[in-house]
């Protein structure tokens, strides 16, 4: 249809149309209709001459016809136009609504038409309600030229919050500040960021502070930095009962712990340990006696045995803790319980990102009989540091989550966070979309595997059980059982032939031991941060 | 913007509160800017509240309540402090001109009074008091997950 005028137009010679005739289908007949009166000489021309201005004239004044003849009828045609189905009573109705917004070309793009809308919202001051709506892209809030712009400035380190603070009280007790507003960012010391128009406003601000210097600089934020500033990176772990934790300071440094109890109120955390008590030091503590401490010297993780804590006259009260009502075996200010000990720790000195627990560290705080696979905290947080790209085209996997666990699969693709896998099953759809948290790699027994890592890295042998993600290899190089899980594991048909140098010591050396008993080094094994070697010891002659 | 200012206005006529100095607690001062209270500390009893993010202290809400969430009635029961504050937040922005500033727009605070607000909390507020809000037609964005 051609795009039409809307402005009002003026009165007489209209021409009585049926409705239908208004419709675009009949538009162009209708054009015809109207050339062809108009050829009859009955609305005076306002030029005279043929050819190609005539051919112009008519064009005029078909529109002209086509505004007189729709002005009670025109929203019908509007209406078409967009091709929406409003029932002719509504005609009416909408007509009067739509006098007040401006009429618009039809050819006019959407996406400026929705820009414009947002832009006048953004600015206006309505009520709270009814503004814009939480779905509104953020994209929508970028800054402009035209809004005030952000200064770096330098003030005394330590003190940013209360920088901030000052100066707005400083804003209500005087009225001529001109600054829009300052951000204190809990991570970058020693600044600050005012909000101003101009680097004046940000100047006199600051006069007087004591935290901010006179000779202070004044840095531009470059436009498209801003949004950067107000970045607040949330956190991924939500620290929650049953997380695995790492220890960062003390006596339990790097050692794997998990949590019990948060309290965000006071920032602190209650988490279970393996304990490293020296029973000795501590039974000489709580008699009395001055023991000079060894400072490197780190006891050995062992479970708590009040028997044994008892044979050294250690006094072990059992008492009930007043917030979680459980039980506890007190000994000198330290709680214990079924050999762990529960300890109070302030969420500052525990790592909670990227937590990794080795096999063996999982295995020993489990009491025998706990079910691996079974634990869920453990499996979230291996999932949760799976690192991207883990899951590739053409990798056997296994549903370990929800509905469809245990379907056996291969990967088709891999998007972000969701992986589409090709069932092994005939009857199912050709792919089917999961969540990689809901899938594990799938090894069968008589693969090759080579351990990429965890503990047993390097390892390469082959399977022979699989127990849900837990996976058992035969290892190439010791011919012994090791215990993994499937994540980290690929197919390999590599053959490693292990470890066999730590230090200055090789494999099969005759090394000699203190007490002049010397040995064979049979083996060599490397944990998280201990190396350990084998030894088959001869008997001094 | 008027009635909110006139009914606050007529709360605090009935409470009859004396004016802190730099308190403000949502009046206008004689010829200045309607504001909330600013914090009078820089400690650990700094709150923010969670639907708003208001900064300030547990004993200034507890007192005040919250300038701009008057219908949690915290300045009424002990525990709404406690359960629609948190000590829980990230960064401080000091918004003298919620109209004008950019950061306050980039914050969904813009209509909030001038005060000192925080960047981002780390809690949402409890499903009985999200209802609240429903109720008083007022708009809550919970926390950004990732």
């Amino acid at each position: 249809a051609a795009s039409r005028s809307r402005a009002p137009a003026g009165g007489g010679g209209v021409r009585k149309r049926s409705r239908q005739d208004n419709f675009i289908d009949d538009s162009a007949i209708e054009d015809e209709d109207e050339d062809e009166e108009d050829d009859g000489g009955s609305r005076p021309r306002k030029k005279g001459g043929g050819g190609v201005r005539g051919f112009f004239d008519e064009e005029a004044q078909v529109d002209e016809d086509e505004e007189e003849e729709d002005e009670g009828e025109g929203e019908d045609d509007f209406i078409n136009d967009a091709g929406a189905d409003i029932p002719d009573d509504d005609a009416g109705r909408g007509s009067r609504s739509r006098h007040s917004i401006p009429m618009r070309d039809e050819e006019e793009d959407i996406d400026e038409i929705e820009r414009q809308v947002r832009e006048r919202y953004a600015r206006s001051t309505h009520i709270e309600y009814g503004e814009e709506a939480a779905d509104v892209e953020q994209q929508a809030l970028l800054p402009s030229v035209k809004d005030p712009k952000l200064w770096m400035v330098k003030c005394a380190i330590g003190h940013e919050r209360e920088t901030a603070i000052c100066l707005m009280q400083k804003f209500i007790d005087r009225t001529d500040l001109q600054i829009k507003s300052v951000v204190a960012l809990d991570h970058l010391k020693n600044y600050i960021y005012v909000e101003a128009e101009k680097e004046a406003h940000v100047k006199e601000a600051c006069k007087g502070l004591r935290n901010i210097y006179a000779s202070a600089k004044i840095t531009l934020v470059p436009i498209k930095e801003m949004a950067d500033v107000l970045y607040v990176e949330s956190k991924n772990v939500d620290l929650a009962r049953d997380t695995w934790v790492r220890m960062k300071l003390g006596v339990y440094k790097g050692d794997l712990a998990k949590v019990v109890d948060v309290d965000n109120v006071r920032q602190r955390v209650t988490v279970k340990l393996i304990p490293r008590i020296d029973l000795q030091v501590l039974a000489s503590k709580l008699e009395g006696r001055v023991v000079a401490k060894k400072k490197t010297f780190v006891p050995p993780p062992r479970f708590f045995n009040i028997d044994e804590a008892r044979e050294m006259h250690i006094r072990v009260e059992r008492r009930r803790d007043k917030d979680s009502g459980e039980y506890f075996e007190m000994v000198d200010g330290l709680m214990f319980k079924d050999g762990f000990l529960y300890k109070p720790v302030s969420i500052k000195s525990i790592h909670t990102q990227g937590i990794q627990p080795s096999f063996d560290e999982l295995e020993k705080f489990k009491k025998p009989g706990d079910d691996m696979n079974g634990d869920m905290s453990s499996l979230n947080t291996l999932f949760s540091n799976r690192k991207k790209g883990h899951f590739m085209k053409g990798d056997a996997v296994i549903v370990v989550k929800g509905d469809l666990k245990n379907l056996e699969g291969w990967v088709e693709k891999v998007e972000d966070t969701t992986v589409h896998i090709r069932p092994k099953i005939s009857d199912l759809p050709k792919t089917l979309a999961f969540n990689e948290k809901e899938l594990c790699k799938y090894f069968k027994p008589g693969d090759h595997v080579k351990v990429v890592s965890g503990v047993q890295e390097g390892t390469t042998g082959m399977v022979v059980k699989v127990d849900g993600h837990v996976l058992i290899i035969l290892s190439d190089t010791t011919k012994e059982h090791i215990r993994v899980f499937a994540d980290h594991v690929v197919e390999s048909s590599e053959i490693t032939t292990g470890i066999t140098r730590i230090g200055d010591y090789e494999l099969h050396d005759l090394v000699l031991l203190d007490n002049l008993s010397f040995g064979v080094i049979i083996r060599v094994e490397t944990e998280a941060f201990q190396a350990s070697v084998f030894l088959r010891i001869f008997n001094g002659c | 913007d008027s009635t909110e200012a006139n009914s606050r206005r007529g709360e605090e006529r009935r409470r009859g509160e004396a004016r802190m100095r730099g308190g403000g607690g949502g009046m206008m001062d004689d010829g200045g800017v309607e504001h909330a209270q600013i914090p009078n500390s820089f400690g650990h009893e700094l709150r923010a509240c969670l639907r708003c993010r208001l900064v300030k202290t547990y004993d200034q809400f507890r007192e005040n309540g919250c300038e701009n969430c008057p219908f949690l009635d915290m300045d009424k029961d002990r525990d709404n402090v406690v359960s629609c504050t948190t000590a829980n937040f990230t960064g401080i922005i000091s918004l003298m001109d919620p109209n004008r500033s950019w950061a306050a727009r980039w914050l969904r605070i813009g209509r909030f009074i001038p005060g000192c607000y925080t960047l981002a909390v780390s809690e949402e507020l409890p499903e009985e008091y999200q209802g609240m809000c429903q109720d008083n037609n007022v708009q809550y964005f919970p926390p950004k997950r990732p």
